[in-house]
């Protein structure tokens, strides 16, 4: 009975996160203007870590990036191999600097993550592509530079909301602001 | 630190990389990545359907209503005469220049495969305006790279640029890196290459300064190299960019379809 219910709460995980990368290719990147820049995965995979343990994350990150490396047009692994590096680092990051696990914590973490994710996506591409790169460097691209803003700033925005949203029915978080004692 | 107290476990992880990476490459995936594109391609649609839709109401809430309204109406109107006058003028040329040329519809007998649009590249591009739309065919229904696809009102949006087994990346006309040959339905019926710009309009650059150029003429494409038939609109010329020092002249072409609201489009298969 209780190897059932395994299977089935790993089932409604796959479920749950293959919906949320199918929502990101198709839905959020068809919205208008600064809407696109929603980075859900990244925000699903740094809130799966609070809840569950690294090693579940991973899971989780590899049926992520699975669904994102299949249904774009980059090489196969890319996603897989970047939401990976996100999860050991953030996850390393948690157990030794940001450990009292408050929403300052969080708001580092994402914003973190985000930028370090657009970094390593766009470098392991512009290695990949050296060869028919006529954009020029992203580094130099004012357009790479908003893009990650605004994913920074929907990322903090949605940490704000569920952080807040899982403080009101878990126990897992600190409050808003750590507490004099 | 606890990073390295999980050393085995990180090397367990890199197994896992490294062998679902080895069995993608050897094909061995094949099977799994097909059903879930397969699975996932309803979905897809229904949420890329949803997002457009959010979208272009979104940019119409933009425009005064009435306006909106009544250029709306225009711009459907303005599409389908020009594919209608673009198609009469074609016919017009071939009937006045040699008969065998006639043949061209028969000869070139495309056939349609009719496509949903599933995602938007746009979240991880580098550069603004290198849009690309993803179709649900692939290989397995006969598409491959270099095929033009067309929209409801037969504008060519753009061409295949990449394919999977159930899935496409298309390159639209508007974007940097996607080019078409192309002529301007004018006098000399000046031919070129267009190349889109900033992912809003499409450019035709290194014309003669000798050729003259009209707004509003019509850009279709020329039917040279590769597989797109030649007669299909592209856009209309909106701007004219000549400097009398200069050999060159170069145009702007206004794309005659809405990004927003492409949802079935049309691939033709030679």
């Amino acid at each position: 009975m209780l190897k059932v219910k395994y299977y089935f709460e790993w089932l409604v995980y796959f479920l749950i996160f293959s919906l949320v990368a199918i929502i990101q290719v198709a839905f959020v990147s068809s919205l208008p203007g600064v809407y696109s820049a929603i980075n859900l995965p990244l925000i699903a995979l740094l809130f799966s870590l609070l809840f569950f343990n690294r090693d579940t994350t991973l899971v989780l990150a590899l049926i992520m990036g699975f669904w994102l490396d299949i249904l774009s047009f980059n090489f196969f692994g890319l996603n897989i191999v970047l939401f990976l590096t996100i999860i050991f680092l953030a996850d390393f990051s948690l157990r030794n600097w940001l450990t009292n696990r408050s929403l300052y914590s969080f708001l580092i973490l994402s914003v973190s993550s985000v930028f370090l994710y657009n970094i390593l996506f766009h470098l392991i591409l512009a290695i990949w592509q050296s060869n028919s790169g006529e954009a020029g460097f992203f580094l130099f691209q004012l357009y790479f530079w908003k893009q990650m803003f605004w994913q920074m700033l929907w990322s903090a925005g949605f940490t704000l909301l569920f952080f807040n949203l899982a403080n009101s029915l878990s126990k897992h978080f600190k409050p808003f602001f750590l507490e004099k004692k | 630190m606890a990073f390295y107290g999980k050393k085995n476990k990180n090397w367990w992880w890199a197994v896992v990389i490294g062998l679902l990476l080895l069995c993608h490459f050897i094909g061995l995936l094949n099977p799994i990545e097909n059903l879930a594109v397969s699975a996932a391609k309803p979905l897809a649609k229904f949420f890329y359907g949803s997002g457009s839709g959010i979208k272009h109401s979104y940019e119409e809430n933009q425009k005064q209503k009435d306006v909106v309204a009544h250029s709306g109406y225009l711009e459907t109107e303005v599409a389908r005469l020009t594919v209608e006058n673009a198609k009469f003028k074609e016919l017009e040329q071939d009937n006045l220049k040699l008969r065998a040329q006639l043949n061209f519809l028969s000869t070139n007998n495309y056939k349609n495969l009719l496509a949903n649009v599933i995602s938007q590249n746009t979240i991880f591009d580098i550069k603004e305006g290198d849009q690309d739309i993803v179709i649900d065919r692939g290989t397995s229904d006969g598409v491959r790279e270099g095929l033009g696809v067309i929209n409801e009102n037969g504008v060519i949006i753009g061409k295949i640029s990449e394919v999977r087994d159930h899935i496409s990346k298309v390159c639209l006309t508007t974007n940097s890196n996607c080019k078409f040959a192309a002529t301007i339905q004018d006098q000399n019926r000046t031919m070129g290459i267009t190349e889109g710009d900033l992912g809003l309009t499409i450019k035709m650059n290194y014309i003669p300064q000798s050729e003259k150029i009209n707004i509003n003429d019509t850009v279709i494409t020329s039917g040279l190299g590769g597989d797109i038939p030649r007669g299909l609109v592209i856009g209309k010329v909106s701007q004219i960019n000549n400097r009398s020092n200069e050999i060159w002249q170069d145009v702007n072409i206004g794309p005659l379809f809405d990004m927003s609201t492409l949802s079935i489009v049309a691939v033709l298969i030679p």
